[in-house]
């Protein structure tokens, strides 16, 4: 079947996201086992084409731009109307998009317009002659499911990118752009700022060693004894999962995963982290990673190198007593 | 303002699965339920909004099988006014699109004015639910809402979603619409005394799916199975100061320290 695999660029504050690039490498990969013609780019904006040009030149594939004043700022109405004018002239095709906050926003609305089954966060694509299936994590990422789609002939997913990108060579040849106005009809939602909310002071990034609490610490007390914990190791730092922060136990600055921070120090310990596969992506290319969790199959567990299936609260203190020990401190 | 917000029931994240594979799923029994906690972040906003508008009204509703009950007891305990469940014995093994469908053959007729739902499940992480329902019912919506004003002399809500590295960004919507909330201002409330009194005399509405009411699908799940270890693990084990011993040694033979 001449299927093409298009792929959704995303920008955010005038640059490429790094969920975007990993997507191209993937692409790559599955076009091969599905005799797909060559993937295409597509990306929507008001003049992009400097973005354009560069992932034509990064990725070696065409590139198609989507313009209109209106696409200047992201909202799901006015990309999901520009694309869905696109994409229903043309031939059978999979959307992949990137697993991220505009990805997950924006495929169920195309999805509901094209008709076209959607399946969030794939991270496997499989062919079997003219039958398409998808691989995900649920349950908490305690299992995978595979899903198949009841039509295949236009499919959408978001993408999880496991492990880090590979380092590709550049290609020979750029890929071409072509820019095309959009066709967006009338809007009803209107974007009206993009916003810098934050920023990450907490040395996560350049850290040595990160102690990362998870919702398995129990409780806000605990975050004493993990602070102590990063006083008493050189270099280190303190980290946390998503759901830690939307507690309010630690400062959103502090999210390792997904919309948080991307670390890989040379030591990361992962205390009361279940580990969903959006904690995953910021940390498992930390060079040691060692689990403290009392649920034995919580996924954590499949990264670490290290495991301790225990209470935090029963072992932490003993942690930190045997640390202090051998530093010839006063318990 | 006549405000729907969707409860999911999930298993608690520490449970131990034990799955089936024809139909492809998991066996409930010995397993415990609560409320889905980024719906309890979407139910605070919701009864916050009901405290400070006159005349408003907050109703749960949740798909699922009889057990689905205790979850929508307990929205009803913190304060919501209206319970209803949706009986669907299959639920745990549909498509979001499937579950959207179930909520939207109900609410269609209802006329919310603003329906709030969490930003996604914790067990399944789909972040579709919402988005669907909002599109069958001919809604505007946006995800991974922040924080959100509505302005009702105008009919719009202002909403700050969530973007990566730390960037957001502002959309006017106009009313109805839905929310799918990443988190509340506040911290969810627990139950009171006297609404949880009053949920005990309430009772929920159960509906139950019309004779001959296909649930439509866009995937159907086929397979589960165990996901694979990146790396052999090794396992410390023994008393907590064992196990601390343990470690430490093989990070100080690794140089980690």
């Amino acid at each position: 079947m001449n299927r093409r695999i298009l792929l959704l660029a995303e920008h955010l504050d005038g640059r490429l996201s790094p969920e975007t690039c990993g997507l191209a490498s993937l692409a790559r990969q599955w076009e091969k086992e599905a005799g797909c013609t060559s993937s295409t780019w597509v990306i929507l904006g008001c003049t992009v084409s400097r973005l354009a040009e560069e992932l034509a030149s990064v990725t070696g594939l065409d590139v198609f731009v989507l313009d209109h004043p209106s696409l200047a700022l992201y909202n799901a109405e006015a990309y999901a109307a520009a694309l869905t004018h696109w994409l229903e002239e043309q031939g059978p095709w999979i959307l992949l998009l990137p697993h991220s906050s505009l990805g997950l926003d924006l495929a169920p609305s195309l999805s509901f317009s094209l008709g076209a089954p959607y399946l969030s966060g794939l991270i496997e694509l499989h062919f079997e002659g003219q039958e398409i299936s998808f691989t995900r994590e649920g349950l908490y990422g305690k299992r995978t499911e595979r899903w198949k789609p009841v039509t295949n002939q236009r499919v959408l997913a978001t993408v999880i990118r496991q492990g880090r990108p590979r380092d590709e060579e550049r290609p020979v040849h750029p890929g071409t752009v072509c820019t095309m106005p959009a066709d967006l009809g009338q809007l009803r939602t209107r974007t009206l700022e993009l916003r810098l909310s934050r920023k990450a002071e907490t040395g996560l990034s350049t850290a040595a060693v990160v102690v990362a609490a998870g919702r398995g610490i129990g409780d806000e007390k605990a975050l004493t004894l993990l602070r102590e914990l990063v006083s008493l190791l050189g270099g280190a730092a303190l980290g946390a999962s998503r759901p830690v922060c939307d507690r309010d136990w630690l400062s959103i600055d502090h999210q390792i995963g997904m919309t948080g921070q991307t670390v890989s120090p040379r030591l990361y310990l992962a205390f009361g982290i279940s580990g969903a596969i959006q904690h995953l992506a910021g940390m498992q290319d930390s060079q040691c990673i060692v689990a403290v969790n009392r649920d034995p199959d919580a996924p954590i567990f499949r990264v670490a190198h290290y495991g301790i299936v225990d209470d935090i609260q029963a072992f932490l203190p003993a942690l930190l007593r045997r640390i202090k020990e051998r530093k010839g401190m006063p318990a | 303002m006549k405000i729907l917000v969707c409860v999911k029931e999930v298993p608690t994240p520490e449970s131990r699965f034990a799955f089936q594979h024809d139909p492809p799923g998991y066996t409930e029994t010995g397993l415990s339920f609560r409320m889905n906690l980024y719906d309890e972040y979407a139910l605070e906003e919701a009864l916050c909004l009901q405290e400070i508008l006159p005349g408003s009204s907050v109703t749960a509703v949740s798909v699922g099988p009889a057990r689905v009950q205790s979850t929508i007891r307990r929205a009803l305990g913190m304060g919501a006014n209206r319970g209803v469940h949706l009986l669907d014995e299959s639920a745990t093994a549909r498509d979001a699109f499937g579950i959207a469908a179930e909520i939207a053959s109900w609410a269609r007729d209802q006329r919310f004015d603003l329906i709030l739902t969490g930003m996604m499940a914790e067990d399944d992480q789909r972040c579709q639910t919402g988005p669907f329902l909002a599109c069958l019912l001919g809604m505007i919506y946006a995800t991974a809402v922040l924080r959100f004003e509505l302005d009702i002399a105008r009919s719009t809500v202002a909403a700050e979603r969530e973007r990566e590295h730390g960037f957001s960004e502002i959309l006017l919507l106009p009313l109805p619409a839905l929310l799918a909330v990443q988190s509340s201002t506040r911290q969810p409330r627990y139950p009171s005394l006297s609404n949880k009194l009053r949920a005990k005399r309430q009772s929920v509405e159960v509906i139950r799916k019309a004779e001959g009411m296909e649930i439509p699908r866009l995937l159907e799940m086929v397979q589960v199975g165990l996901p694979e270890s990146i790396r052999s693990t090794v396992f410390l084990s023994g008393t907590p100061e064992e196990e601390a011993a343990g470690l430490l040694d093989v990070l100080e033979r690794r140089q980690l320290l």
